[in-house]
């Protein structure tokens, strides 16, 4: 029997096929890369489920395409495909079609055995021009023998900066991941009911604590621990009373998570990604800190692979240390809660008649009220605000 | 009167040189009572005497060994090997013998003779038909001389007789007859156009080593040598017609080799297509390629394409010689495939 | 041998024994690898090239083989020069840039010895030709062992001399083996010189150990070339004492057969004659023996002392200008 290969990641995820390296007819081995995926978290290898022959691949180069679905099927030599396979409403005319195209592909291939390239070429004078004048070669599509860039190609993209700048304005081509991080927002903010909860928390014993383990001597290791290492800590605790906010929402049935997998937005430097602690609930202090700091680091260092990326029930997002108070996060759908927060602002208060400094931080919480009322997320609020205020006796518990 | 033929004009070098220099003989089988089998020497015994017009024995080594001898004490003989493929024969004295000499011997002496002989496919199966300039080529001490046209093949002839060097100068076999535009014989190069300059007959000289522009573009450079340059020509008027300008290149010598008019088309157009009626592996062609690549790399804008023979000795059927012998349009195949958009 | 005068006869005797003390002291520092390189002596074949030189002009000329020092040295090249090449010197007679198998000195009309066997031979027609065409009278020499009358060199050569008339001397030095192998193994004959009759030219056979019997022949020769008769093939009988080239197994051939060989080595031999027939001293003998070895060691200290080439010299010698 045939059998589907699958683009592997969580419901709801789209992704375009960015690179396939196999073509009809072509056997391969369990393992084998089949294509790689993009999706707005990272790049992602499908690998063959199975041993056997390339039966029919069902998408472009460049196509978007959901997870979960079917992206190829691997079968034995002449095996005939099941619509079910495809998973496509119109499998056999356009079956016959891609086959035809991954033949004629394959013959290609058979005449001029280099071709058939997967990298962007580009030709050693069009390289020299692309320098000379400072023109990124990233946008450029190749005009040349095997698709590659020529020098024409370059000059034509210069004249073309050129006439925007002269007009007052340039134009910068977003990479696929910002295209489909982009599109994941829309999404979210189209299709769910977002409203954001706000409220102050006093940091004092938290950054208290933080100081503590910073400058302790015992145990040098803890003195990396950052406030958002913290908050990180509190809201896996406090998550565990509220499922509802510890949960996705499929737009049919509200999932609630047993543990706290935890999505913690990081910028990449080449825009944001969200990569997720698993079990955070369970981590102390210390494991969960050192696990969000290695997981940033992969994706500084743009090698985070898409397990890195996976499963999140709840996410995380901080904007303080560029000194944003109060915002209003954006869902990552299909979760139903993302937490905001603010950075540490001094403040006078009154406290038993004396005058008081204090430092307080803002949260923002954003919720999707089909799954989470103002209420839920309120009380949400208030038992986290006792935790951070609490910081001390929450570690102890 | 002007030569519009390159038999003539052969022949009016040899004759201008021998009237010059006594110590110009020629040696060669058939050369002297029968003019010649390509009647390049045609009338010269009758003129000269068979003291300086010698017919030989069949007799390679002889022919080419008696020449360095000659060559090495005082007289500067222009042998004639009736066909490049007979120079199998006679390979020990050019290659270990003629190319080596001088460096050998410390530079006490020069062998300034002449090798003339015909060469490429003209019907007449594998052991007749080769273009074996890269055999000399890859022999250092050696020249090589590969004229395309009535005008270059005097000046080169006469620079050849001139220099103190061993010279391999080759000659086609089609281009012997051909004429230039408005002479009367019937063509064996169809359609040949002006580039086909005939030879005047006032005195002058090619230096070796100095390549021709054959034709103006600026798309695609295409080197091509001796016969090959008027299929490239003719290539050249097709794609034209699709709106790619080739740039002819005629090195006219592959040794030494004019490695900047060369460069200097590539650095113009990006784009480089080298033609030679012989095989491709490890040829003239592939020199050129390489020296595009290591000292003209950015400014490739396209693979380098080679058109030369296929790998098979060329076979007597005539359309099988064709299907192995680079043509017009295997040329211009070859240049569209670099140019296309 | 009336043509012999007494100091004729001497300087015969020196030329031999010149060439027998350059190539015993290649030998001996080719042993002790003062010398790079490879080489082929010339030892017991002497009184071909003292022979037959003895009879050129300084203005004739000759194109010899890989075992070519004999020739060089009685074609009259200076003995340091040669030795320096050897030493591959900026001061050899070839710049350092031939060495022991390329040898040569246009300024005694020496064109060269050869790595390539037969393949002087057709220089030597070409320089015959050459010297027939200017009409000068030189004569040609081409030295070649019995190994090359196998070559088609040797066969196009002497057709074409033959036909041509040329002033030419082709003469075989039959040390009975090529390389390896006798002679009488790789010919179907037993002298190489019958085969001048293909080509209608005398063809004589001579004693190659024996001076005065080479020069009487090689005189004949090329006083028939001088006056427009044409070619003559030359076969001296003689014999190599070292190997083919410097150390090999003697596997190919006696120990008694070199003993025999020896037995009438002409350095030995011929001061017996030149004593009987033109009256030298052994007092004559022993100067000679001295202004050779002196010469000798004059030749080996120039070499020593001389430069060698500079790493980029051989780029002037590639093509004339």
């Amino acid at each position: 029997m045939a059998t589907k290969v699958i683009v592997p990641s969580e419901g709801g995820d789209l992704c375009v096929i960015s690179e396939c390296v196999v073509a009809v007819g072509d056997r391969v081995c369990m393992g084998d890369l089949i294509c790689s995926v993009e999706t707005d978290k990272a790049m992602v290898d499908v690998s063959a489920p199975c041993d056997g022959v390339v039966l029919a691949i069902l998408y472009q180069e460049g196509d978007e395409v959901k997870a979960f679905e079917p992206i190829a099927v691997i079968g034995e030599e002449g095996e005939k495909i099941e619509k079910e396979d495809t998973g496509k409403e119109e499998p056999v005319e356009e079956m016959v079609q891609i086959q035809r195209q991954a033949s004629e592909k394959e013959k290609m291939k058979e005449e001029k055995p280099g071709d058939k390239r997967e990298e962007v070429l580009v030709s050693p004078r069009a390289r020299r021009y692309a320098e000379k004048h400072q023109v990124s070669l990233k946008e450029i599509v190749g005009t040349g023998i095997f698709g590659s860039i020529t020098e024409k190609d370059v000059a034509e993209q210069a004249a073309h900066t050129e006439e925007s700048e002269e007009k007052g304005y340039r134009v910068r081509m977003l990479s696929r991941m910002e295209q489909a991080s982009g599109r994941h927002v829309m999404e979210s903010l189209q299709q769910s009911a977002q409203f954001t909860l706000t409220m102050r928390v006093c940091a004092d014993r938290l950054l208290e604590l933080r100081t503590q383990l910073k400058e302790n001597r015992q145990m040098p290791e803890l003195a990396s621990v950052t406030v958002n290492d913290l908050f990180c800590f509190a809201a896996a605790r406090t998550l565990l009373q509220f499922p509802r906010l510890n949960a996705v929402w499929n737009g049919e049935e509200l999932r609630e998570y047993d543990v706290v997998n935890l999505g913690i937005a990081v910028d990449s430097g080449e825009g944001l990604v969200v990569p997720v602690v698993s079990n955070a609930d369970r981590l102390s202090l210390y494991e969960l800190s050192r696990r969000s700091h290695e997981l940033a680091e992969r994706c500084r260092a743009h090698i985070q692979s898409a397990e890195d990326l996976k499963g999140a029930t709840f996410s995380i997002t901080n904007l303080g240390k560029y000194g944003i108070e109060v915002f209003t996060p954006i869902l990552n759908v299909p979760q139903t809660a993302i937490l905001g927060i603010g950075a540490p602002v001094g403040r006078l208060v009154l406290d038993h008649g004396q005058i008081r400094e204090t430092k307080e931080i803002m949260l923002s919480l954003t919720l999707d009220h089909r799954a989470v009322d103002g209420a839920l997320g309120a009380a949400f609020m208030q038992a986290l605000k006792m935790n951070v205020e609490c910081m001390d006796i929450l570690l102890v518990r | 009167m002007e030569s519009t033929r390159i038999v003539q004009a052969l022949r009016q070098a040899l004759i201008e040189e021998m009237d010059r220099d006594e110590n110009v003989v020629l040696l060669g089988e058939d050369i002297g009572v029968f003019n010649g089998s390509y009647r390049v020497t045609e009338g010269l015994l009758d003129k000269y005497g068979e003291k300086r017009v010698k017919d030989t024995p069949i007799s390679e080594i002889s022919i080419t060994g008696a020449a360095i001898g000659a060559a090495m004490t005082g007289l500067r003989p222009v042998a004639e090997i009736q066909f490049n493929d007979f120079m199998g024969c006679a390979m020990d004295q050019i290659c270990n013998q003629a190319a080596k000499i001088r460096l050998m011997m410390g530079g006490q002496v020069s062998v300034p003779m002449v090798i003339r002989a015909p060469y490429g496919a003209t019907g007449r199966a594998a052991q007749h038909s080769q273009s074996l300039e890269a055999w000399f080529a890859h022999i250092p001490g050696l020249k090589v001389v590969m004229p395309s046209t009535p005008y270059d093949a005097k000046g080169l002839l006469k620079m050849s007789i001139r220099d103190n060097n061993p010279v391999i100068f080759l000659e086609h076999k089609l281009l012997y007859g051909a004429t230039s535009p408005g002479g009367k014989a019937k063509s064996v190069v169809d359609d040949l156009d002006q580039t086909f300059r005939p030879a005047p007959e006032e005195e002058y000289m090619i230096e070796l080593g100095k390549g021709d522009v054959k034709r103006q573009g600026e798309d695609v450079t295409v080197v091509a040598v001796g016969y090959m340059v008027h299929r490239a020509v003719q290539a050249a008027k097709i794609v034209a017609e699709e709106g790619i300008e080739c740039e002819i290149i005629d090195p006219r010598t592959i040794v030494p080799l004019d490695k900047e008019i060369i460069l200097n088309s590539v650095k113009k157009t990006g784009r480089l297509v080298i033609v030679t009626e012989s095989a491709g592996c490890c040829g003239f062609a592939a020199e050129v390629a390489a020296v595009a690549v290591e000292e003209g790399l950015f400014d490739l804008d396209a693979p380098v394409k080679r058109v030369c023979a296929k790998e098979s000795p060329i076979p007597f059927a005539p359309c099988c010689e064709a299907d192995v012998l680079p043509d017009t349009e295997k040329i211009v195949k070859a240049v569209k495939e670099i140019c296309r958009k | 041998m009336s043509s012999v005068d007494k100091s004729t006869a001497l300087e015969l005797y020196q030329t031999m024994l010149m060439i027998r003390r350059f190539e015993e002291k290649l030998f001996y520092l080719f042993s002790t690898r003062a010398m790079p390189g490879s080489m082929h002596q010339y030892n017991g074949e002497e009184a071909v090239a003292a022979g037959v030189c003895s009879c050129l002009n300084r203005s004739d000329y000759i194109t010899s083989t890989h075992r070519g020092h004999g020739h060089c040295i009685a074609k009259g090249a200076d003995v340091r020069n040669i030795m320096a090449e050897m030493f591959a010197k900026s001061t050899g007679c070839c710049k350092g840039m031939g060495g022991s198998m390329h040898i040569a000195d246009f300024g005694v009309g020496m064109l060269g010895a050869n790595g390539i066997v037969g393949g002087g031979l057709p220089h030597a027609v070409g320089a015959a030709w050459s010297s027939q065409y200017r009409g000068t009278q030189q004569v040609a020499v081409a030295f070649f062992g019995d190994g090359a009358s196998n070559e088609g060199s040797f066969h196009e050569s002497l057709n074409l001399a033959a036909v041509w008339k040329l002033p030419a001397i082709f003469v075989c030095e039959n040390n009975l083996y090529g390389f390896s192998t006798y002679y009488r193994r790789s010919t179907p004959i037993e002298n190489i010189a019958d085969r001048a009759a293909a080509y209608g030219i005398p063809g004589i056979v001579v004693d190659g150990m024996d001076v005065l019997a080479v020069r009487g022949a090689a005189r004949e020769a090329v006083e028939r070339a001088r006056r427009g008769g044409g070619p003559t093939l030359i076969e001296c009988k003689t014999y190599r004492y070292m190997g083919h080239s410097r150390f090999e197994k003697p596997c190919y051939r006696t120990e008694e057969e070199v003993r025999q060989w020896k037995e009438r080595d002409p350095i030995i031999c011929f001061p017996e004659v030149l004593k009987e027939q033109f009256s030298v001293t052994e007092e004559e003998l022993k100067q000679t023996e001295i202004f050779v070895e002196k010469e000798i060691e004059d030749a080996v200290r120039f070499a020593e002392q001389s430069p060698d080439p500079k790493p980029e010299d051989y780029k002037k010698y590639i093509f004339a200008e």
